[in-house]
């Protein structure tokens, strides 16, 4: 019965052939199900809530992850000072892109006030939006980041613990609608401080992506005298932090 | 910056940017580049086809388990951060490569009756999707190329298996996990699959699973490794339908 003994080894030889196969596959699954790759846990960040002094208490404030925060530039009409007001926002935003993995956020310049997110503008300029309602006054400092927030009138999008903290968006000067929630003012006098006005910038950006509160630690940018040239280790550590905590108020 | 005492309410809530729908357009022109690549890979496969030599077009879809994992945060950074009772948490981050079509192309020469030498190549065109408990968030196009040489067994005329080694690399554009490039690196791939003749073709369906390790300086710079020290491993599974002009046994 030779051909019976030859049918009989190629069938064992398939059959061994499907096992190894198989076993590889498996090996193959688990190897990867318990080696994948991890980022540990960040160090150091800082608090970077908003303290609501109504109620004491302090709430997660950030835009929605993936998106992109569009920030429109009025840097007037002297030539000299809106281009170093451009070159501050595109420094800035250059580092905090740069601090996320995820595409957590990004923040992009807006041509157009009606396509924009956010208002970055010299003190000494007239504003793009109607701020009367939500006034961003510098009241002695160098640069402030305000936003309005509101517990009048139906608010249709608006996931936050109370009406109050709805935010709303700002009316362009003239006809139209915008979805300007933040405006960012900043002196007209850093424009004698270019490197200065770049730290500053970066700093307020912070607030922008929603870092509602100062660093304690004097290298991070979001220290209250901003001194550091740069993002901090910090720095990074609380925007990532910050954008994968559950948001209580999304602007 | 803190809440401002009671604001009036000056217009209405205008919706914010909608990245899924500026992705539409994005994905007609995807498919347009999948259909195309798949009819040039069957012209190819037809044409080129020569004696000893099988040339098969491949096209399906393929998953893969998440590039990476983040903890971001645990309760100790929460009770570092705030203070007092850990009021929030955050949940594991994971990022991977959205399901998506793949076409490739195979090249086959017989070496023995029943094992043949098959170089093959394939593109994932794909997306990279964050995940975060209930919550999902596109960040960026994909690209996958991958490249294997591999040993074909045919168990039977109609099933095989394979096994070999080969390369991968992620593209994508310069930013977040890749804002310093992709790198190849190397793949162990093992599959199977089954095919029938159809009139002057063979049609196959094909199951192959890779693992591959994954790793960007992006990625090292943040902390991140897999638990050898060294970058994680990625495990990708593709199921794809193939054609070949039939002749013979393959």
């Amino acid at each position: 019965m030779p051909g019976a003994r030859s049918n009989g080894r190629a069938v064992c030889r398939k059959a061994r052939a499907g096992l190894i196969a198989g076993l590889t596959a498996a090996a193959l699954v688990v190897a990867a199900a318990c080696d994948s790759p991890t980022i540990p846990g960040r160090e150091a960040p800082y608090d970077f809530r908003l303290d609501d002094f109504l109620s004491d208490a302090s709430w997660v404030l950030r835009w929605e992850k993936g998106k992109t925060i569009r920030v429109h530039v009025v840097g007037g009409e002297a030539g000299e000072a809106a281009r170093l007001l451009e070159d501050a926002f595109r420094a800035g935003a250059e580092q905090w892109n740069r601090a996320m993995l995820f595409g957590e956020f990004r923040l992009a310049e807006a041509a157009r006030v009606e396509d924009a997110d956010v208002v970055l503008m010299w003190s000494n300029v007239q504003p793009p939006v109607d701020t009367r309602a939500c006034p961003a006054s510098l009241d002695g400092s160098r640069a402030v980041t305000a936003f309005c927030l509101s517990d009048h009138g139906s608010q249709p999008v608006c996931s936050a613990p109370t009406r109050r903290l709805c935010p709303y968006p700002l009316l362009p000067v003239g006809t139209g609608m915008s979805q300007v929630k933040m405006v960012v003012v900043v002196s007209a006098t850093m424009a004698a401080e270019p490197e200065r006005l770049k730290r500053l910038v970066a700093h307020e950006l912070g607030h922008v992506i929603g870092i509602a509160t100062h660093s304690p630690d004097r290298s991070d940018i979001m220290f209250a005298g901003v001194e550091a040239d740069t993002l901090s280790v910090a720095d990074r550590a609380t925007a990532q932090v910050l954008y994968h905590t559950p948001a209580d108020i999304v602007p | 910056m803190a809440i401002p005492e009671e604001r009036k309410r000056v217009g209405a809530v205008v919706g914010g940017n909608s990245p899924r729908a500026v992705g539409l357009g994005r994905r007609v022109r995807l498919a347009r580049g999948v259909g195309l690549g798949a009819a040039l890979a069957l012209c190819v496969a037809g044409g080129v086809q020569g004696q000893g030599v099988t040339l098969e077009a491949r096209a399906g879809v393929a998953a893969s388990t998440p590039l990476v994992r983040d903890a971001v945060a645990d309760a100790d950074v929460y009770r570092a951060i705030f203070g007092g009772p850990v009021t929030h948490l955050a949940e594991e981050v994971r990022v991977g490569a959205r399901v998506a079509p793949v076409v490739g192309l195979a090249v086959r020469m017989a070496l023995r009756r029943e094992v043949s030498l098959e170089v093959a190549g394939g593109w994932t065109f794909t997306e990279l999707v964050g995940r975060q408990g209930d919550e999902s968030w596109r960040i960026q196009d994909l690209g996958i190329g991958h490249g294997v040489v591999a040993l074909r067994y045919d168990v039977t005329e109609r099933h095989h298996v394979r096994g070999g080694l080969g390369g991968i690399r992620y593209t994508s554009e310069a930013r977040g996990l890749f804002r310093d490039g992709g790198e190849l690196r190397p793949l162990v791939e093992v599959g199977g699959g089954v095919g029938w003749r159809a009139g002057g073709v063979r049609i196959g369906l094909d199951v192959a699973g890779q693992a591959h390790g994954f790793g960007t300086t992006a990625f090292r710079s943040a902390g991140g490794s897999g638990v050898r020290g060294a970058d994680g491993t990625v495990f990708r599974l593709a199921v794809q339908a193939g054609i070949t002009r039939a002749r013979g046994r393959e």
